[in-house]
């Protein structure tokens, strides 16, 4: 028996959760010195080098990362199996002596391909025969719990670049930094290996060891490749941009690397508290990086590496926290890799880094591009490495406390707000409105309420109040609609839950979390998130009060109708849906008389109170309804409907293929016209999915979600037939919960174990994955304004004197939004105002309600200002156009 | 209320199907002319079928219990049997022996000659029944006994369907009751399900026709006779000559002499026996076989028998089904040749009046099996259905040439490898419409091709499922009667 058997033996069963943060802490305190020193050399070298020489050190420390890659996996080995000093230096050596030959061996090539000079590259082969070695060594030193001895070697090769690599660098350019690169990893190795020389090493556990090689030797491909391809792919302008965020993004994936080498060991001798430790660790590092580039982005990257780096500011938030993510991952492999789902965790590694590649060469047009691939890629590792435990669910047993179910909501609502926040899109129209009437007086924006709105004041309310507090910034007004998307997936997997079983609301949650529609109206500063969330709430509560009728059930039921009434008048449908339930529930509760009292009590009094709550709406909408109908073709009644689709029939009589871009949208969200009519062809799947549903027994429970679903649509399809524009999804949005909900259902009822439950709930994730990233994306997507791409431009270039004519009219609001010191007129006033002005602008919208008339004014006005004027620029924003004449 | 929303559901469909056939029959609709006529003979056929479940089912009501008369009556037990295992037909002839409600008189019918049957039979009190040849197959073998039987009731069991004590308590009153009733027909019942084998679907096919279907066609006065789990009146089957011989179908056959007869029949929807389903792919297209050849031969028969109309209609629904194996082969080759040629049986300006007209006659139909059948018709039903199309096709050109079909006994147990060969059509028709699928989206991803790769999909997810059980040995899904749990006929 070893020394060390002999000391874990000595020591308590389950040490406290304090004990394994101990380690934990050291090392990553550690590591964030060594991180910040590198951070230093990379910053030193930014000012020191000018950019393209820059750009050339960049790439080399990734090909000096690459190099390291079968490094940290041999950590991983080495952690695990630090017995086999003598056969892993050996095998390390000769790989590394062999990959130094091979890239000496191939030093113009190489040069030629990653646009590097030679000398770079034979500086790169003079590192690998010291990389393998040093990633064993340090591995040796986590498995025999040298952590010391670790921070010595991670702190080594900081001190070597920033010493010796600064000198150089002013010295003798980059080379030389590269050389002292090159020597700080031959420190560090001396340092690793004096200081684990005579240690007592522990069990060797063979089999983990593999799996955790192979998944870190991955996962280390998956953060750098990203680098590398941009650099490939992308012009230099961008690649730049990249190599500044991916710095930032390396270091935060840096500051966590050290924790599942930490955990490795302890995790194979099923060590308590230590899994709980690393991933706490890993969150608070990862999210404490985070905070910082969504916070002082500028700040970070004025600050770190100066103003020509501007560009990266915005790709900050994201890259970050695809780091934050990686570090979770990373933790969650070491966990993996050490329990029952070793091969689960290496394939789904080796998958998403095959899949990230792959979309980065196939997606990827500019840097923005690949930090948000890169980001997609660690959400869906993390997701894949959870997916075993969040299958077995409920967890009861205190080693998987972690992943109770709180726990993983927790993740899907991080989740979710990082993919309702991480693409923002601009101000549209609507929203321009809403924001424009919740700065009026309080009174004021009643009364215009009153005479020209035809919504309910609860949203329009509660958004005058946050416009007080946190202002009009793209941010704060479309906050309540960002957090009414995150609480949606809790509340889906409540309602699921009550409806069902925890596995279906997981499900439900975990689709609340990427669907895109409810991403889309989670960033869109209306009324309809908040209508989804207290839609599911009704569900959820009206279960609850009919099942268990608990007096917060009750009330639960009827303040989320109350809200749902108060924020879209529409929700009178999904209100007589939930009536009709109460009669089937009375009805069958004929045979227990006490029940039906109890039902028929609850009902009667949430009815009363329900009419109370909604009665102060009756004058109102009585105002509204007067308004509505003295109005004609008013400024709201004539906004585009936002349907956006040929293949809706926007504008003009319903199809069937309106009916199934409802049903697209409501799964799949909002995408270019070719693309809605691509997936409404595939109309037969439908019929498939009806043939699969033969045979399948229906609750009650589902009944009410069907009800909820065709009850709204078929009555707003009957009202489209007479106003066109009522036909539209957005409209019965609370019916969107209720399908994910069945959706969800209809996924754990034939997946009878949980790899098929996890292949089918992945298969439709990823479906609605894709769909969210064309949606946000594509810039085809007849949904998408960029007024703010336009009037940012225009107002960069434009002048005191300087006009804006802008059609339709009703687009004031919007430029008043973005533009608001902008002389801006709307076309119909006619070109008089220019004649004295300067440049003019004139902007208009590809998707207006009367189109022709529209583009035959434009082109009118653009005819007489032609005729005094030259047109010296014209440019395109999706769905937004702008003409430039001077 | 049940039997309400059923024939609501009914009038519901019927209402669609009105309004899709006035749509799809309408000359400006037709594209392709060839393809048009072969569609709308593929959507008449099945919306005569639908028609006539839905008018079959609309009558589904139960039938009241009608206890035995007093006093004992003799009822011989005939269990044919030929070369089956020992100990599946054991059980049956020891359950046989303790039949109450009537004095029993059991025989086994072996058209093996096996001294070791003889011997457990008579272990039983039983006697084993043997003749020189096996003419007539076991018509031959019944209508053999039935000259060497003389109780004026008949109780039939296949050797591999295990009768419930109460079974003869349960019918033999309805025979009592009225003197014009020739037979009692009890359900089918497949006691090896539960494994998610093939037995599970061909039990899900015969739950829905045990369900409401043979309850509607009792309460028209057309339940046929199923050769098994039946008591028979001597005296009826006397009248028509006992089991013709010269069908693979003879109970279907019987019936319809029966009937011609004026003979009544009854059903009895009660589980009063446990049987064994088919096991393997094989045993399930040699019964399928069997039964669309005798069915389909029989057309000519029901076009023929001096029948009332409505009888003679649920004769030609009833056999008809086994033409439905040509619409398939229909459906399946219209996204094929439109991706292949650019041909398409509709003109393309209707597609989104095809989707309106259609999409509902399609979501009421399968709504009214889904309801009509309480659920028991699942999806594994209708793709081994739809899988093994070519077993009606090859049935209806068999019969069509006046080929004569042999009477096949049905494996009792499953073979213990996979049997593709049985699936090769469907495998192939997977193939073809894969191939072709992905040489359309290689082509194009226009809207339209699109929509047909979305079909040949569909056939291929329908055709794939109903031939995985052909890659399934029998051993995996084999439980034996005495293992499953009893079970009700969808009510």
């Amino acid at each position: 028996m070893t020394a060390a058997s002999v000391d874990l033996a000595a020591r308590p069963a389950t040490p406290a959760a304090g004990r394994a943060l101990h380690p934990q802490l050291l090392v990553a305190a550690g590591q964030a010195l060594a991180g910040a020193g590198n951070l230093g050399f990379a910053l030193a070298m930014a000012r020191l080098l000018p950019p393209g020489a820059y750009a050339d050190l960049v790439v080399f420390l990734a090909m000096y990362l690459l190099l390291h890659l079968p490094a940290t996996s041999l950590s991983a080995a080495g952690a695990l199996a630090p017995r086999s000093a003598r056969a892993g230096r050996a095998l390390c050596v000769a790989g590394g002596l062999a990959v130094g030959l091979a890239l000496a061996g191939t030093t113009e090539p190489l040069a030629r391909l990653l646009d590097l000079d030679r000398s770079l590259v034979l500086l790169l082969a003079a590192a690998a025969p010291g990389a393998l070695l040093l990633g064993f060594e340090r591995g040796r030193l986590y498995g025999t719990h040298r952590h010391r001895a670790v921070v010595a070697t991670l702190l080594a090769e900081p001190a070597s670049r920033l010493g010796l690599g600064a000198v150089l660098a002013a010295m003798a350019g980059v080379d030389a930094a590269a050389a002292a690169v090159v020597a700080g990893g031959y420190l560090a190795l001396a340092v690793a290996l004096v200081g684990g020389r005579g240690a007592t090493a522990g069990e060797t556990v063979r089999q983990p060891a593999m799996a955790a090689a192979v998944a870190f030797l991955f996962v280390a491909v998956l953060q750098n490749q990203d680098l590398l391809l941009a650099k490939v792919l992308l012009g230099s302008g961008e690649a730049t941009t990249f190599a500044v965020v991916s710095a930032l993004g390396g270091a935060a994936a840096f500051a966590t690397a050290t924790i599942p080498l930490v955990l490795l060991p302890d995790a194979a001798r099923g060590r308590a508290g230590a899994r709980e430790a690393a991933i706490s660790v890993a969150a608070l590092t990862g999210g404490a990086v985070l905070s910082l580039g969504l916070l002082v982005p500028e700040r970070l990257v004025d600050g770190l590496f100066g103003p020509p780096y501007r560009e990266a500011v915005p790709l900050l938030a994201p890259y970050l926290a695809a780091m934050a993510w990686l570090g979770v991952a990373r933790v969650l492999i070491a966990i993996r890799c050490t329990g029952a789902h070793r091969r689960w965790a290496a394939g789904v590694v080796v998958m998403v880094t095959a899949a990230h590649a792959a979309a980065v060469i196939a997606l990827a047009d500019d840097a923005a591009g690949v930090a948000r691939l890169t980001f997609a890629a660690t959400v869906t590792l993390a997701g894949g490495l959870a997916a075993p435990s969040v299958l077995r669910l409920p967890v009861r047993s205190v080693a998987r406390r972690w992943a109770a179910p709180a726990t993983w909501l927790a993740a899907l609502m991080a989740a979710a707000l990082v993919l309702r926040i991480v693409v923002l899109r601009g101000i549209w129209i609507d929203e321009a409105i809403s924001i424009s009437q919740a700065q009026l007086p309080w009174s004021d924006m009643l009364d215009q309420l009153r005479s020209a709105d035809v919504h309910p004041p609860l949203y329009q309310a509660a958004l005058w109040v946050v416009v007080r507090i946190a202002g009009t910034g793209e941010l704060a007004v479309k906050l309540l609609s960002i957090l009414a998307g995150v609480a949606i997936v809790p509340a889906l997997y409540a309602a699921g839950a009550a409806l069902y079983d925890r596995r279906t609301g997981m499900v439900a949650a975990g689709l609340g979390t990427v669907a895109p529609f409810l991403v889309w109206y989670s960033q869109e500063a209306r009324m309809y998130s908040l209508f989804m969330l207290f839609a599911v709430l009704a569900v959820f509560g009206q279960v609850q009060a009919i099942r268990r009728g608990r007096v917060v059930d009750w009330t639960i039921y009827t303040m989320s109708t109350a809200a749902l009434i108060w924020t879209q008048y529409f929700a009178l449908l999904p209100v007589a849906v939930q009536q009709v339930a109460f009669v089937a529930a009375w009805w069958q509760r004929r045979r227990d008389p006490a029940e039906r009292r109890r039902v028929l009590a609850g009902w009667s009094l949430t009815s009363v109170a329900l009419a109370a709550l909604a009665a102060p709406l009756v004058p109102f909408l009585s105002d509204q309804l007067e308004a509505y109908g003295n109005r004609r073709s008013g400024r709201f009644g004539a906004l585009p409907s936002q349907a956006g689709g040929d293949v809706s029939g926007v504008g003009e009589e319903i199809s069937v293929y309106a009916a199934i871009a409802n049903g697209v949208w409501a799964m799949w969200g909002y995408h270019a016209d070719r693309a809605m009519a691509q997936i409404g062809a595939l109309w037969p799947v439908a019929m498939l999915a009806a043939l699969l549903a033969l045979g399948r027994r229906w609750c009650r429970a589902s009944a009410l979600l069907v009800g909820l679903v065709v009850v709204p649509g078929v009555a707003l399809l009957a009202l489209g037939l007479v106003k066109r524009d009522l036909f539209e999804l957005r409209y019965f949005s609370g019916a969107v919960p209720a399908l994910l909900l069945l959706t969800a259902r209809a996924i754990t009822v034939p997946a009878r174990s949980r790899v098929a439950l996890a292949g089918l709930a992945t298969a439709m994730v990823a479906t609605m994955g894709v769909a969210l990233v064309d949606q946000q994306l594509n810039g085809a997507n007849p949904r998408r304004y960029d007024f703010e791409g336009a009037l940012d431009r225009v107002t960069a270039s434009a002048e005191q004197g300087d006009v804006l004519l802008y059609e339709p009219a009703y687009l004031e609001a919007v430029v008043d939004y973005y533009a608001p010191r902008l002389d801006a007129r709307p076309l119909g006033a006619g070109t008089r105002a220019t004649r004295d002005a300067g440049t003019v602008f004139v902007l208009a919208t590809d998707r207006v309600t009367d189109s022709k008339a529209s583009a035959a004014k434009v082109g009118d006005v653009l005819a007489t200002l032609e005729q005094e004027r030259a047109m010296v620029n014209d440019f395109r924003r999706p769905n937004v156009r702008v003409w430039v004449l001077e | 209320m049940t039997r309400w929303r059923i024939r609501l559901l009914g009038l519901g469909s019927l209402a669609f199907a009105v309004i899709y056939f006035v749509w799809l029959l309408t000359p400006a609709r037709a594209g392709h002319p060839v393809l048009y006529g072969m569609l709308v003979v593929a959507e008449v056929f099945n919306a005569v079928q639908a028609l006539g479940f839905w008018w079959t089912v609309a009558g589904d009501r139960p039938r009241p219990h009608v206890p035995p008369a007093d006093g004992v009556v003799d009822v011989d037990v005939f269990i044919p049997v030929y070369n089956e295992p020992l100990d599946v037909v054991e059980a049956t002839v020891a359950a046989a022996a303790r039949l109450q409600g009537a004095r029993v008189h059991v025989a086994v019918l072996d058209d093996g000659g096996s001294d070791e049957l003889a011997a457990m039979a008579s272990r039983y009190g039983a006697r084993s029944v043997r003749r020189r040849d096996r003419a007539g197959a076991k018509a031959g073998n019944i209508n053999h006994a039935l000259a060497r039987t003389t109780a004026p009731f008949v109780a039939v069991f296949d050797c591999d369907h295990v009768p419930d004590e109460q079974f003869l308590v349960r019918t033999l009153g309805h025979l009592q009751a009225d003197d014009r009733a020739a037979f009692a027909q009890t359900p089918q019942y497949y006691a090896n399900t539960g494994t998610g084998g093939i037995a599970d679907a061909a039990w899900s096919q015969q739950a829905l026709f045990f369900g409401t279907i043979a309850r509607g066609k009792d309460a028209r006065g057309s339940m046929i006779c199923c050769g098994t789990n039946v008591l028979f009146r001597r005296e009826a089957l006397a009248e028509v000559g006992g089991f013709p011989e010269g069908s693979v179908t003879e109970d279907f056959a019987l019936s319809i002499r029966l009937h011609e007869r004026g003979w009544r029949t009854v059903y009895v929807p009660e589980v009063l026996a446990r049987g064994l389903g088919p096991e393997d792919m094989a045993s399930y297209v040699s019964q399928q076989q069997r039964w669309a050849r005798g069915c389909v031969g029989s057309l000519r028969a029901v076009w023929r028998a001096k029948l009332p109309w409505r009888t003679r209609a649920q004769y030609a629904l009833s056999a008809g089904f086994f033409l439905s194996g040509w619409t398939a082969l229909v459906y399946m080759a219209l996204p094929v040749v439109r991706i292949v040629t650019g041909a398409q049986p509709l003109a393309s300006a209707s597609a989104d009046q095809f989707l309106l007209h259609f999409a509902p006659y399609y979501g009421a139909s399968l709504l009214a099996v889904a309801v009509a059948g309480a659920g028991s018709y699942t999806f594994s039903a209708f793709s081994l259905t739809f899988a093994t199309f070519w077993v009606h096709v090859y049935a209806s050109i068999a019969a069509l040439a006046g080929r004569r079909g042999r009477f096949v006994v049905t494996p009792k147990r499953g073979a213990d490898r996979v049997q593709p060969v049985p699936a090769l059509p469907a495998l192939m028709a997977i193939a073809v419409l894969g191939g072709v699928g992905g040489y359309g989206l290689v082509r194009d991803t226009e809207p339209a091709t699109l929509n047909n790769v979305a079909f040949a999909f569909m056939h291929v997810t329908v055709l794939a499922s109903g031939a995985r059980y052909a890659f399934r040995t029998g051993r995996a899904g084999r439980a034996t009667a005495e293992e499953s749990r009893p079970a009700e006929v969808a009510a």
